[in-house]
C-alpha cells in the first residue's frame, strides 16, 4: 500500500519536475554561467571571463541609480496600490449604509468594480502610449489641462528629471489597484457575515471594524498581495520601456531607469549579453531578497474561524 | 574557455580568402582600364563547389546564378518597396536564382538567434530602433568585408567602380578600422529646418551667425511663437546641431577628436563655445515650453503647426511628417549659424551621413549576391526610384531624381552647397555606451539642469571611461 502510494506520487510529479527542470531552473542555471561569459550576443563564440561583469557592475552607476529605483517602487507601490485596493475593497463591500444592518458595499458597488478593474484589461503598452498622451507637457495634454484650469502652469511630466519616475509610479498604481480591489473583494466575501454583523449591532466603528476584523481576517492575502506588488515593483520593464525617453532609454537621464529595462538596453542595444545576464543575475537575488523579507516581517498569527 | 564551432570558423575563413581573391581581382581589372578581364580571373567561387559562372563584365562579383538569395530589410519610413523592385532586376539577371525577402522592424531580436546558429540573410537593411548593434557585430568578426563590392565597376558609370560614385566619405562612414563592413544607402543631411512662407510672410532672415539667431529669436518670441524645439525624448536631435556649430567652428579635427576617444575632446574651446550658444536658448527661455517631454512627432507636429520656428532633424523629416504639413508651409533646411567670428569651416558646411546601413553577414550562404543586389541599388535607375518613393537622397552621387519636394530641393542644394566640407561624426555608431549617456547629459543642459561647463565635463568623463574600458573594441579615424 505505502509502496503504491509512492509509485503514485512518483508518477504523478515526475513529468512537471521534468518540465519545471528543463525549462525553469536550467535556464536559470545557464544564466548564471552566461553571466560569467563576455558573450556579445550575436555569435555563438563566449570567453569566461570569471566575475569581471560583477566587479563591473558594482562599479556601474546606472546599476545602482536602477536598483534604486525599484526598491523605492518596492516600498511606494504595495503603499499605495494595496493601500487603495484595500481601502476601495472596503467601500465597496462592507461600508454601505451605515445605519442598517445588513453588511454591503456603498451605491452603485457593482458598477465601480468593473470601472476598477477595467484598466487591468488594457495592455500595457497601450497604458503607456494611452498615458503619454495624459501627460503631454504642453497645455494641450489631459492633465496638464485640467492644472491650467485651475491656474497652475504646465507640468513638464515626463520630460523632467524631478516628476518623471513619479509620474510613470502614478501610472503603475493605476493600473494594479483594480486588480488588489478584485483579490480583496474575494478575500473579504468569504468572510462569515455574521461578524460584521455582530460587530455593527455592538457599535463598533467603521475604522475599528477595518482593523478589527477585515484586516486580521484577510491578512493571507494582503501578505501574498505584498509579496506580488513587491516583484510587480521590481519588473516595471513594459512601461519604463514605453513611457521613458526614446526607445526606453530609461530617461530624462536615467532618472526612470530600471533593471529590466537597463537589463534589455545593455544587452540588445549595446550588445552585452554576459553583462546583462550578470545584471539579470543580480535582479533574481534582490527579489529573492525582498520576498523573503517581505513574508518574514509580515508574519502575524493566523485568525482560523 | 572558447566555445568556437569549427563550421563557423572555416567558412569565415573561406570568405575571407574569397573576399581577398575577388578584391584582387577588382583590382586588376582597375589596373586593366577598368574592364573586367575573363582570362586572368582566378575563380573565387570554385571551392564552395557550387557551379560557378565564369565573371564578366555582366557579373563581376561572380554571383553564383543558381544560389538563392535571402533578404531581410528593415521596413520603416522608407518601406521596402525599392529593394522589392531591384530584387526584380536580379531576378532578370539571374532568373533561377530563388529570392526570398522579408520586410520587418526590430531586426535585432528577429536576427539574433540566427546569427548564433549561422543561418543568416545575405543582405540585411540594419536600421531602425531595435536593430542589431553594429560595433559588436564587427568586433565578433560577423561582417562581410564590402571591399569587393566597392571595387566592382558600377552599373551605369562608364567603368567607375562603386566606390567612385559614391558621396565621398559614405565608404568611411560603414568602416571599422579601416575595413569597409557596412555601406548606407541613403544619405541624409541634418540641420536647421525652419518654414521659408512663414519667414517670408515676416520678414525674417535666415541668421547666419549665432548673434543673427538670438536676435531673430527674440523678435519670434515677440509674435507669441516659440523660437525653437526639438524632439526631446530623443535628447540626441538637438545634440546634431551642437557638434555641427563645433565642427564648423573648430574644424575637422573636434570630430576627429571626439570620435578617436582623445583626452579632452568634450571640453575644447569649439565645443564648449557651441554648447554656450544653444544654452543661450535656455537661459532666454526661447524652446517652446514641455520641449524635452516631447516624443519626435510631438514636437515635428508642433513645429509643422506653427507653434515652434525651429526645428533640428535630418533630412527625412519632410517624408516623416508627410500630410501633416500644412500646405505651402515651404519647410527648408539650413546648416547651423556660425558661433564664433573666426569659424574653421566655411559657412555652408553641413552634417552629411549615411543612414539605412546595409550589412553582409560573413556567415551568408550566398554572400556575393547580396553584395550584387547591393550593386544593382546602387545603379541610377534604382537609386532614383528610391528618391522618388522616399524623398530621400541614396549615397550614389550623380542622379536625377524626378519627383522633388521643397524640403528635397533645399537638402539638395545645401549639400551641393557644402561640397567637400560636408563632414560627419562616428562615435555615436562606434560607442553605443558613450553615445547614449552624452544624448542623456544634453537633456539635462538643454532643461538647464546643467550648465555648459558641466556638460562637457560630464560628456569626457563618459568618453574616458569608454576609453578605458578593455571590453570595448576600439576604432581610430584620421
Amino acid at each position: 500500500m505505502r509502496q503504491g502510494r509512492y509509485r503514485f506520487i512518483v508518477g504523478a510529479l515526475a513529468g512537471p519536475i521534468v518540465l519545471y527542470a528543463v525549462l525553469v531552473l536550467w535556464p536559470y542555471l545557464q544564466s548564471f554561467y552566461v553571466s560569467l561569459t563576455d558573450w556579445s550576443g550575436y555569435t555563438s563564440e563566449r570567453r569566461l571571463i570569471g566575475l569581471a561583469n560583477y566587479e563591473r557592475l558594482l562599479k556601474d552607476p546606472v546599476f545602482w541609480i536602477s536598483l534604486r529605483h525599484n526598491l523605492l517602487a518596492a516600498v511606494v507601490l504595495p503603499v499605495f496600490s494595496i493601500g487603495l485596493g484595500l481601502f476601495f475593497a472596503t467601500m465597496l463591500n462592507v461600508a454601505g449604509r451605515a445605519k442598517k444592518a445588513a453588511v454591503q458595499g456603498v451605491r452603485g458597488a457593482s458598477f465601480y468594480r468593473i470601472v476598477y478593474f477595467f484598466p487591468h484589461l488594457l495592455s500595457i503598452a497601450v497604458i503607456g502610449v494611452l498615458w503619454s498622451f495624459v501627460y503631454d507637457p504642453t497645455g494641450n495634454g489631459l492633465l496638464n489641462g485640467f492644472l491650467g484650469l485651475i491656474g497652475i502652469d504646465p507640468v513638464n511630466w515626463l520630460g523632467s528629471t524631478k516628476t518623471a519616475y513619479w509620474a510613470i509610479l502614478a501610472v503603475i498604481v493605476w493600473v494594479s489597484v483594480g486588480f488588489y480591489v478584485l483579490v480583496f473583494t474575494a478575500a473579504i466575501g468569504s468572510i462569515p457575515p455574521d461578524m460584521y454583523e455582530a460587530a455593527m449591532l455592538d457599535g463598533a466603528s467603521r475604522w475599528r471594524i477595518f482593523w478589527r476584523i477585515t484586516v486580521p481576517l484577510i491578512w493571507d492575502t494582503v501578505q501574498v498581495a505584498l509579496v506580488y506588488a513587491g516583484i510587480n515593483a521590481l519588473d516595471m520593464f513594459a512601461i519604463v520601456n514605453v513611457m521613458s525617453a526614446a526607445g526606453g532609454s530609461g530617461g530624462p537621464n536615467n532618472s526612470t531607469q530600471v533593471l529590466g529595462n537597463y537589463i534589455y538596453l545593455t544587452a540588445f542595444e549595446h550588445g552585452r549579453f554576459g553583462y546583462a545576464t550578470a545584471l539579470g543575475v543580480a535582479l533574481f537575488v534582490v527579489t529573492i531578497f525582498l520576498a523573503v523579507i517581505t513574508l518574514r516581517f509580515m508574519r502575524r498569527d493566523r485568525v482560523v474561524y | 574557455m572558447t566555445i568556437r564551432p569549427s563550421r563557423g570558423l572555416d567558412r569565415r575563413a573561406f570568405l575571407r580568402l574569397s573576399g581577398t581573391t575577388a578584391a584582387a581581382f577588382a583590382a586588376g581589372s582597375l589596373v586593366s582600364c577598368g574592364q573586367a578581364n575573363d582570362a586572368d580571373t582566378p575563380s573565387g567561387s570554385g571551392s564552395t563547389g557550387a557551379p560557378s559562372t565564369e565573371p564578366d563584365a555582366d557579373n563581376p562579383l561572380n554571383v553564383s546564378a543558381d544560389e538563392p538569395l535571402e533578404t531581410v530589410i528593415f521596413k520603416g519610413g522608407y518601406g521596402d518597396q525599392y529593394v522589392i523592385d531591384a530584387q526584380a532586376i536580379y531576378t532578370e539577371r539571374f532568373p533561377n536564382a530563388e529570392i526570398k525577402h522579408q520586410g520587418g522592424q526590430e531586426l535585432g531580436k528577429q536576427l539574433q538567434p540566427r546569427f548564433i546558429s549561422g543561418d543568416v540573410p545575405d543582405l540585411i537593411d540594419n536600421s531602425g530602433a531595435g536593430n542589431l548593434p553594429m560595433a559588436a557585430l564587427v568586433a565578433d568578426g560577423q561582417l562581410m568585408d564590402l571591399t569587393p563590392l566597392l571595387d566592382a565597376p558600377a552599373i551605369g558609370a562608364d567603368g567607375k567602380t562603386v566606390r567612385e560614385t559614391l558621396i565621398p566619405g559614405v565608404v568611411d562612414l560603414g568602416s571599422f578600422g579601416g575595413t569597409p563592413h557596412a555601406l548606407y544607402y541613403a544619405f541624409v543631411v541634418h540641420g536647421i529646418w525652419h518654414s521659408r512662407s512663414l519667414f517670408e510672410e515676416n520678414g525674417w532672415p535666415e541668421p547666419e551667425t549665432w548673434d543673427d539667431m538670438l536676435d531673430l529669436c527674440a523678435e519670434i518670441k515677440s509674435t507669441g511663437m516659440s523660437p525653437w524645439t526639438y524632439q526631446g525624448k530623443n535628447p540626441g536631435y538637438i545634440l546634431t546641431p551642437i557638434l555641427m556649430a563645433a565642427a564648423k567652428a573648430g574644424g575637422l579635427d573636434v570630430l576627429k577628436n571626439i570620435d578617436n576617444l582623445e583626452a579632452g575632446a568634450w571640453t575644447a574651446p569649439p565645443v564648449m563655445a557651441a554648447a554656450e550658444a544653444f544654452y543661450q536658448l535656455v537661459e532666454r527661455d526661447y524652446i517652446l515650453p514641455g520641449t524635452s517631454g516631447m516624443t519626435h512627432t510631438q514636437a515635428q507636429t508642433y513645429w509643422a503647426t506653427g507653434e515652434a520656428a525651429f526645428i533640428p532633424c535630418g533630412s527625412w523629416l519632410e517624408s516623416e511628417l508627410g500630410d501633416v504639413t500644412p500646405d505651402g508651409f515651404d519647410m527648408v533646411v539650413t546648416t547651423t549659424p556660425a558661433v564664433t567670428s573666426s569659424d574653421a569651416l566655411p559657412g555652408t558646411a553641413i552634417r552629411g551621413m549615411g543612414s539605412e546601413p546595409y550589412i553582409v553577414p560573413s556567415q551568408a550562404k550566398n554572400p556575393m549576391g547580396g553584395m550584387e543586389l547591393l550593386r544593382i541599388m546602387l545603379s541610377p535607375e534604382s537609386a532614383t526610384n528610391f528618391t522618388d518613393q522616399t524623398q530621400t537622397l541614396t549615397s550614389l552621387a550623380d542622379y536625377e531624381p524626378t519627383d522633388v519636394g521643397s524640403g528635397l530641393t533645399s537638402v539638395r542644394e545645401a549639400l551641393a552647397a557644402s561640397g567637400d566640407d560636408t563632414f560627419f561624426w562616428l562615435y555615436n555608431q562606434w560607442y553605443s555606451e558613450l553615445s547614449a549617456s552624452v544624448n542623456e547629459t544634453t537633456s539635462l543642459l538643454m532643461t538647464g539642469e546643467i550648465n555648459p561647463d558641466e556638460w562637457a565635463q560630464q560628456c569626457q568623463s563618459a568618453a574616458d571611461a569608454v576609453k578605458d574600458d578593455d571590453s570595448v573594441t576600439k576604432f581610430q579615424r584620421d
